[in-house]
């Protein structure tokens, strides 16, 4: 995260801290989420989003910070990739039937990292490898009195 | 001006009332079009192309697909009353109604299908052409018995996966099996012609409202052609109440404007197109058209399940434009049609999708995370079909609309209440849609990923959107609600023109067949008016 791209953001909702967390939390469930920027789509759509869910969000962030911290002495943001994929790997334990907080929330930023990376360019063109644009048919101009020539 | 009387007063611009609008108006009659909701415009009110940051709760609901804001409310129970098994109610308060929000699918209903109605294929046949040709239909000739051709624009291709389904079901037909795999008929144009809406631009999103009203709707059709007339009068977020009756005739409607004032039209005849919930919802409320006792009685949806396939051949194909026209492209149809099945009554058609739809993925539920999460859901993506299926719902007593006793919307009429219960026809329809899908997707060289571990009554889903039968036709008062030009046994000025009438249902999508009823409905009604004349 360069410093730069927190400009744009207004953080309703996350504070700049937790933007990192949300980017790095997002990048090792895929891998290449936080370079196609996909944090600002979950600060973005959380920002539309029921307030129960915007709960959840801070509610597992808490809880994700708790686990790190309890393992590594460190917030999450803080720690190692080493020690994030520990960590995210204790959370997608329960994924088939989350029980906890931490299980719940993984299930959830799942499903908005996915979500972001599907509309991002390089989930697009680089992951799915779909071209999604809009086309139709292009003839250009086939009037015969523009096609004649002088 | 003292307060018009209008030959025909139409409730409802959905499919139904907005053919019977524009088919009236090009008549030569007055009409008032009385609609719910507001006029939206497309691409500005609702933009499915736009990012959907917004409507996270309805997309949570609806499979994270995009959601415009048209389409979030689907289901949402504020405005009827569910009981039994699961349903929903696909309502749309808004000028062309749930014609905003369809897929497109046009199949005409078969000569086979009308041997339970009291009209033939052959009487409809015509308003069929005439509807195909304004709705701009594509499709291609494919020479079926029980689903025949139209007037199609040139048809849009399979998808990869869809090929291979169609060479499966090519490998069991030689095997005796009788079957169709054949591409859809959607309310599109693919071909430029003068006059006509824009060509499809295959973006995929037309179940959430197409914005460049490509897609045919009651709103950028036969609306607009119907005010070129002069002859409509549009009463837009107007709520019709309630029905006024003397001496056994139709004389006005009443209903609550914008700003809750109650005003009146008064109107010689009176066309309901409300939809199969809406329409008996308004007649119940209003203690009319209902001496047969069958008024919200019969009511009929498609339900069913669905398969999905795994084509590991397709691994490494090249990445492709999926888009289409939205997510269904191929048909397999021709089930039981000439040979009716031991196990169950009735058929049902299989609605086929593949490769991946803009801004979605058909599967998410890759487990874990990380680079296999990554790979996994790409590929099982890239390659995956799946098979919708829509059976049809016989007609029985537990399936029925009537007036919930305590719910009531904001203007005091009681919600309706939805009876849906399913029965063993249904669940043995659906087994041996899982059975018939796997030998089709084993043909074609691919495996089955996902299907019902077991088929019951839970496993069942139902489609919401294509309600009918509610106040069946026939020609006897007692066994049915309107004659087979959709006037009202009991109230002779009192017309239905959606697809309430219908008195059986047959599997296949029904939108283009409550449009050619209500057109044919219309012209019955305007040779009357100038018969009287």
């Amino acid at each position: 995260m360069r410093r730069r791209d927190l400009v744009f953001l207004v953080p309703v909702l996350i504070s700049a801290q937790d933007v990192d967390t949300t980017a790095q939390l997002a990048d090792i469930i895929l891998p290449g989420a936080a370079r196609a920027r996909v944090n600002f789509y979950i600060e973005t759509t959380l920002r539309h989003a029921p307030q129960a869910l915007q709960q959840q969000w801070a509610r597992g962030l808490a809880a994700l910070n708790e686990e790190s911290r309890r393992r590594c002495g460190k917030t999450f943001a803080a720690a190692s990739r080493e020690e994030q994929t520990g960590i995210v790997a204790f959370m997608a334990q329960g994924e088939a039937d989350p029980q906890s907080e931490i299980e719940r929330f993984f299930v959830l930023a799942k499903r908005l990292a996915v979500d972001g990376y599907i509309l991002s360019e390089e989930g697009q063109r680089d992951w799915l490898g779909v071209d999604s644009g809009a086309h139709g048919e292009f003839t250009g101009c086939d009037h015969p009195e523009h096609l004649r020539r002088p | 001006m003292a307060n018009p009387v209008f030959d025909v007063c139409v409730i409802g611009s959905g499919p139904g009332g907005g053919i019977a609008t524009y088919a009236l108006a090009s008549a030569g009659l007055k009409v008032a079009l009385v609609e719910s909701g507001p006029r939206l415009r497309a691409g500005i009110d609702y933009n499915a192309h736009a990012p959907v940051y917004e409507h996270l709760e309805a997309r949570l609901s609806q499979g994270w697909g995009p959601v415009s804001s048209v389409s979030r409310d689907f289901g949402s129970t504020d405005h009827f009353v569910p009981v039994g098994d699961r349903s929903g109610h696909g309502l749309l308060r808004a000028l062309g109604g749930r014609s905003l929000c369809w897929a497109g699918h046009s199949l005409r209903f078969g000569p086979l299908d009308y041997k339970r109605w009291p009209i033939s294929y052959e009487e409809v046949a015509p308003f069929y052409s005439k509807a195909e040709r304004l709705m701009a239909v594509y499709g291609s000739r494919d020479g079926l018995s029980n689903l025949p051709d139209g007037e199609f624009q040139k048809p849009v291709a399979l998808r990869c996966a869809e090929q291979l389904l169609k060479g499966g079901v090519e490998k069991l037909k030689k095997r005796g099996r009788a079957m169709e795999f054949v591409g859809q008929r959607k309310a599109m144009p693919t071909e430029a012609r003068p006059g006509q809406r824009a060509t499809c631009h295959y973006c995929g999103n037309c179940m959430k409202g197409c914005e460049v009203d490509a897609k045919y709707t009651s709103a950028n059709t036969p609306i607009p052609r119907a005010l070129a007339t002069g002859n409509i009068t549009m009463f837009l977020e107007s709520m019709m109440t309630r029905i006024i009756v003397r001496d056994g005739r139709v004389r006005a409607v009443s209903y609550v404007n914008k700003e809750g004032e109650e005003r009146e039209v008064q109107c010689k005849n009176l066309v309901l197109a409300c939809s199969a919930i809406e329409t008996p919802r308004l007649l119940l409320h209003n203690g009319l058209c209902n001496s047969s006792g069958l008024l919200g009685k019969n009511l009929m949806s498609h339900f069913g399940v669905t398969v999905t396939a795994l084509f590991p051949q397709l691994r490494n194909r090249d990445a492709s434009h999926d888009a289409g026209t939205d997510y269904f492209h191929g048909l397999l149809t021709g089930l039981y049609w000439d040979q009716p099945s031991k196990d169950f009554e009735g058929t049902y058609q299989v609605q086929v999708g593949s490769g991946i739809p803009p801004r979605n993925l058909p599967i998410r539920n890759a487990p874990g995370f990380g680079e296999s999460l990554k790979r996994d859901l790409r590929e099982k993506n890239v390659i995956h079909a799946t098979m919708g299926m829509q059976g049809m719902m016989l007609p029985s007593a537990g399936t029925f609309t009537d007036l919930d006793p305590q719910r009531r919307d904001r203007f005091g009429i009681p919600l309706p209440r939805v009876h849906l219960h399913y029965g063993q026809n249904e669940i043995a329809m659906a087994r041996d849609m899982v059975g018939t899908c796997g030998e089709i997707i084993s043909a074609a060289g691919g495996q089955v990923f996902l299907q019902p571990s077991t088929v019951s009554a839970d496993t069942l889903g139902l489609d919401y959107n294509h309600y009918a039968g509610t106040a069946r036709m026939g020609l006897d008062a007692r066994t049915s609600v309107v004659d087979p030009d959709g006037c009202s046994h009991d109230v002779p000025n009192l017309w239905i023109g959606d697809s309430s009438v219908f008195p059986a249902y047959p599997e296949k999508n029904p939108t283009l067949t409550n449009i050619a009823l209500s057109w044919r409905m219309s012209e019955r009604l305007a040779e009357r008016i100038k018969g009287d004349r």
